[in-house]
C-alpha cells in the first residue's frame, strides 16, 4: 500500500476518514479491510456545506433535507458497528438531535409556503420563506455534522477495540474488562461533549474541537499500548499471530547486483533506506494505530530483497503490510563468506508513530 | 497388505541405527548413521564366528556393555509400551549371573594363561568360552532388535500424540488398541526368538519386524488421516524454515516461457533423503514444500507448507529442497525471483536383496 491521499482530503474535517473507518470495521467484522466504496456523496455534501454558505435556492434546501434524511438511515445501518455508545446505539444520538418533530414541522410548513409562492409566480414570497428557513436549516446541518463527528470518533475507538479482539480472546478476562472500560469511558466523555456541542451556539468551533480532543491521545494510547503488550506476551507463549498477513514475494526483476559487505556474513540495510512515514498506510494512520512491526527479510546474494514476512505483528494487518512494503522497497547490501557474496535473512523493526 | 522383504544387511543397519548407545528410538535424521561403524559391529557380534583372541573377547563384552548402558543414562529408564525399561531387558536376558560368573572365571583363566605365554591353553579356553559368549551375543542382538522395533512403536506413539491430543476419543482408543496389539505381537516374537532351539539372528529379526509391520503401517495411515482432518489447525510440531547462508551455485539461465521458478531436471529423488530410521519405521507421507528462488536459480529458503505429521520427515523434505537445483522464471526476457511449491513423497518401498 503506497501512501496516498486520504479520500475526501479536501473536506475540512476528518469526519470523512472516520466514517470510512466505520465502513472498514463493517467490512472486516472487527479486523481490517480496505475501503473500496467511495464516500457517499451526500455525506461529503453535509460536511462540505460550510455554515457560512447560505442556502439560496429551493434546490439547496431540498438537497440538504435529502442529505439529512439519508444520513439518518446510514447512522441506523452502521449503529451496530460501534455497539452501544454510552448506553445507546449511534443512530439514537442522530435522531435525538437532528430533524426533531418541531423544526421538522416548521420546515415542512415553510417549504409548502415556498412552493405555493413559486406556483403563484410570487418570487418575493419564495425569498421570504427561504429567509425564514435559513437559520433552521443551518442549525440542523450543524447538529448533523456534530453527531457525524461523534460517530467518526466512536468508530476510532471501535476500530482499536476491533484490533484488540483476537488478542483479548487469548488473554485473561481482566484484559478484556480493561479494554472495554477504556472504550466505554472514552464513549461517555464523547457523548457528554456532544451534548454541549449541540447545545452550543451554531457553528461553535470550540465546542466541536472539544469532541476532537476527547478522541484523546490518552485513551487511544492506552488501547495501542495494551495491544502491543498482549502481542509481546503472546509471542513469548509462542502463540501464532491471529491476524496473519501473507509474506510478500518479489516476482519482478531485481535491481543491479550490489557488492557484498566484506566484513559481515549477514545482509545489511543500504544507505538510502526509506523512512517509515512514507509507508504508513492511510487507514491505520487515520485511525492513529501505532506500533513496531518486526520484519524478516530474505536478501539474495546480489542484495535483492526477495521475500518479506512479518516476524512480530503490530496487531493491525494493514500496518504490517505497510512494513512489508517498506522492506521490499528498501535497498540492501548482501553479506559475504570468504570474500564471496552470500544470501541471508535480515530482521529489523519498522516503527510507525503517530505525529499530529 | 505389503510385507517388507529386507536384506539382512538392511535389517541390521536399521537395528544399529537405533541401537548404538541408545535406548529405544533415536531418530537419526539430523546426523546420518555411520555405515562403517555398523559394519564393524555387525562383524563383531556375528555369533557364527569363534572368539579369535582375548582382545576380541573383550571387545564383545565392551560392545554388550555399550548396548546395555546408553551414554544418556536416563534413556535406560524410559519404559516401553509394556512398562519395562531398556535396563530391565538387559538385566533379565543378557549376561545373567550364572553365565557371567562362568565367563568371568574363564576370562581370568585366559588372562593367567596369556601372562604365562601359554598360547595353546589360551586357545582352549577361547574355544570353551566361544559357545557361551556367542549365546550372549545372540541374546544381546535379539534384545537390540527388540529395542529397535519397540523404538519404532514408541516413535509412532510420540509422533501421533500431538495430533491425537486434538482428535476424538474414538481415534485415541483406536491408536491405543493398535499400539497394544503391536506390542503384544512384538513381545511374543521376542520371547519366541529368545527361546529358539536353533538360534538364527536373521530369522529372529524378520520375526520381530514382521510382528509389528502391519501395525506400523496402520499407525502411519492414522497419522496421515489426522493431519488431513486437522489441516485447518496449526501444525503442532512445526519445523523452522531452512534459510541459505552459504555461497550460491553458479547462475543458471531462466526459463523463457514462464514467470515462476521450476525444478531443474536433475532434481533429487525423495529416496536419497529418506532417513533410514524413518523409512524402516514406516514413517511415510507427503511433505509439501514452498521454496523461494532467487533470479539466479539459487534456492534461498524452504518452508513446510503441508506437514507429513512428522517433524523429522518434514525436516528431511527441507534438506532435499535446499539441495535441489532450480530454474528461475523470467519476465520480458529478464530473470525474476519467485516461489515454487512442490510435494515430496516419502514412500516405504519393498526392498529386494
Amino acid at each position: 500500500m503506497k501512501p496516498r491521499a486520504t479520500p475526501g482530503a479536501r473536506v475540512r474535517t476528518s469526519a470523512l476518514t472516520r466514517y470510512l473507518a466505520t465502513m472498514l470495521v463493517a467490512l472486516g467484522s472487527g479486523t481490517v479491510a480496505l475501503a473500496k466504496e467511495p464516500v457517499p456523496a451526500y455525506w461529503q455534501a453535509i460536511v462540505e456545506m460550510e455554515p457560512s454558505s447560505p442556502i439560496t435556492s429551493l434546490e439547496d434546501w431540498d438537497t440538504l433535507v435529502g442529505f439529512l434524511t439519508m444520513a439518518s438511515q446510514t447512522m441506523h445501518e452502521s449503529a451496530n458497528l460501534t455497539g452501544s455508545v454510552a448506553g445507546h446505539p449511534l443512530d439514537y444520538y442522530y435522531d435525538q438531535y437532528v430533524l426533531q418533530p418541531e423544526p421538522k414541522a416548521k420546515l415542512e410548513a415553510l417549504r409548502n409556503a415556498a412552493r405555493q409562492s413559486r406556483d403563484a409566480g410570487d418570487e418575493s414570497g419564495v425569498k421570504a420563506a427561504l429567509a425564514q428557513a435559513e437559520p433552521l436549516l443551518q442549525a440542523e446541518k450543524y447538529k448533523a455534522a456534530v453527531v457525524l463527528e461523534l460517530s467518526g470518533y466512536a468508530a476510532l475507538f471501535a476500530y482499536h477495540r476491533g484490533l484488540l479482539a483476537p488478542w483479548l480472546m487469548r488473554a485473561a478476562p481482566s484484559e478484556r474488562a480493561s479494554a472495554d472500560a477504556t472504550v466505554q469511558s472514552a464513549y461517555s466523555a464523547l457523548v457528554k461533549a456532544l451534548d454541549s456541542a449541540v447545545r452550543a451556539p451554531n457553528y461553535d468551533a470550540k465546542a466541536r474541537g472539544r469532541l476532537n480532543e476527547l478522541a484523546s491521545e490518552a485513551a487511544l494510547e492506552a488501547l495501542n499500548a495494551q495491544r502491543l503488550r498482549l502481542i509481546a506476551e503472546q509471542a513469548e507463549l509462542q502463540l501464532p499471530n491471529p491476524v496473519p498477513v501473507d509474506a510478500l514475494v518479489r516476482t519482478t526483476a531485481c535491481p543491479p547486483a550490489v557488492p557484498p559487505s566484506p566484513d559481515r556474513q549477514r545482509p545489511g540495510l543500504g544507505s538510502d533506506f526509506p523512512a517509515s512515514e512514507e509507508f504508513y498506510p492511510a487507514t491505520p494512520k487515520s485511525q492513529r494505530v501505532t506500533g513496531p512491526v518486526t520484519v524478516s527479510l530474505l536478501v539474495s546474494d546480489t542484495g535483492c530483497p526477495v521475500r518479506a514476512e512479518v516476524d512480530r505483528s503490530s496487531g493491525d494487518p494493514a500496518l504490517d503490510l505497510g512494513a512489508l512494503e517498506l522492506a521490499m522497497a528498501g535497498h540492501y547490501v548482501p553479506g559475504s563468506k570468504d570474500g564471496r557474496a552470500v544470501p541471508g535473512e535480515l530482521r529489523f523493526k519498522v516503527k510507525f508513530e503517530f505525529k499530529d | 497388505m505389503k510385507q517388507p522383504v529386507r536384506s539382512t544387511l538392511l535389517v541390521l543397519l536399521a537395528v544399529l541405527s537405533v541401537a548404538p548407545g541408545a535406548a529405544w528410538a533415536q531418530a537419526p535424521t539430523q546426523a546420518q548413521s555411520d555405515d562403517a561403524e555398523f559394519a564393524r559391529i555387525g562383524r563383531l557380534m556375528d555369533r557364527s564366528r569363534a572368539i579369535e583372541s582375548i582382545a576380541d573377547w573383550d571387545a564383545v563384552l565392551e560392545q554388550i556393555g555399550k548396548f546395555a548402558s546408553p551414554p544418556d543414562a536416563r534413556k535406560a529408564q524410559i519404559p516401553d509400551l509394556s512398562g519395562r525399561t531398556w535396563a530391565d531387558y538387559w538385566t533379565q536376558h543378557v549376561m545373567r549371573p550364572d553365565a557371567k560368573s562362568k565367563l568371568d572365571e574363564l576370562r581370568a583363566l585366559a588372562g593367567k594363561q596369556s601372562a604365562a605365554g601359554d598360547e595353546k591353553s589360551v586357545a582352549e579356553t577361547l574355544a570353551r568360552a566361544t559357545p557361551l559368549l556367542n549365546a550372549e551375543k545372540y541374546r544381546a542382538m535379539v534384545v537390540v532388535s527388540y529395542g529397535n522395533n519397540e523404538g519404532m512403536l514408541l516413535y509412532h506413539r510420540d509422533t501421533l500424540k500431538p495430533w491425537l491430543d486434538r482428535a476424538t476419543d474414538a481415534d485415541r482408543s483406536a491408536a491405543d488398541a493398535t499400539l497394544e496389539s503391536a506390542q503384544n505381537a512384538l513381545l511374543a516374537a521376542f520371547e519366541t526368538s529368545l527361546q529358539s532351539d536353533s538360534p538364527n539372528l536373521t530369522a529372529a529379526m524378520a520375526l520381530m519386524s514382521h510382528a509389528s509391520v502391519e501395525n506400523l503401517e496402520a499407525l502411519n495411515s492414522m497419522r496421515l488421516r489426522l493431519v488431513e482432518t486437522q489441516s485447518s489447525l496449526p501444525n503442532p510440531t512445526p519445523v523452522a524454515p531452512a534459510i541459505r547462508s552459504d555461497v550460491c551455485p553458479a547462475r543458471v539461465p531462466p526459463a523463457t516461457d514462464r514467470s515462476a521458478p521450476s525444478l531443474a531436471k536433475d532434481f533429487p529423488a525423495a529416496e536419497s533423503y529418506y532417513p533410514r530410521f524413518l523409512r524402516s519405521a514406516w514413517i511415510a507421507g507427503p511433505v509439501v514444500v514452498r521454496a523461494t528462488i532467487a533470479d539466479s536459480g539459487c534456492v534461498l529458503r524452504a518452508a513446510v507448507e503441508t506437514t507429513s505429521g512428522s517433524a523429522d520427515l518434514d525436516w528431511a523434505g527441507l534438506q532435499l529442497a535446499m539441495d535441489g537445483r532450480y530454474i528461475a522464471g523470467s519476465r520480458d526476457g529478464q530473470a525474476v525471483p519467485g516461489e515454487v511449491r512442490f510435494r515430496i513423497i516419502f514412500e516405504t518401498h519393498d526392498t529386494t536383496p
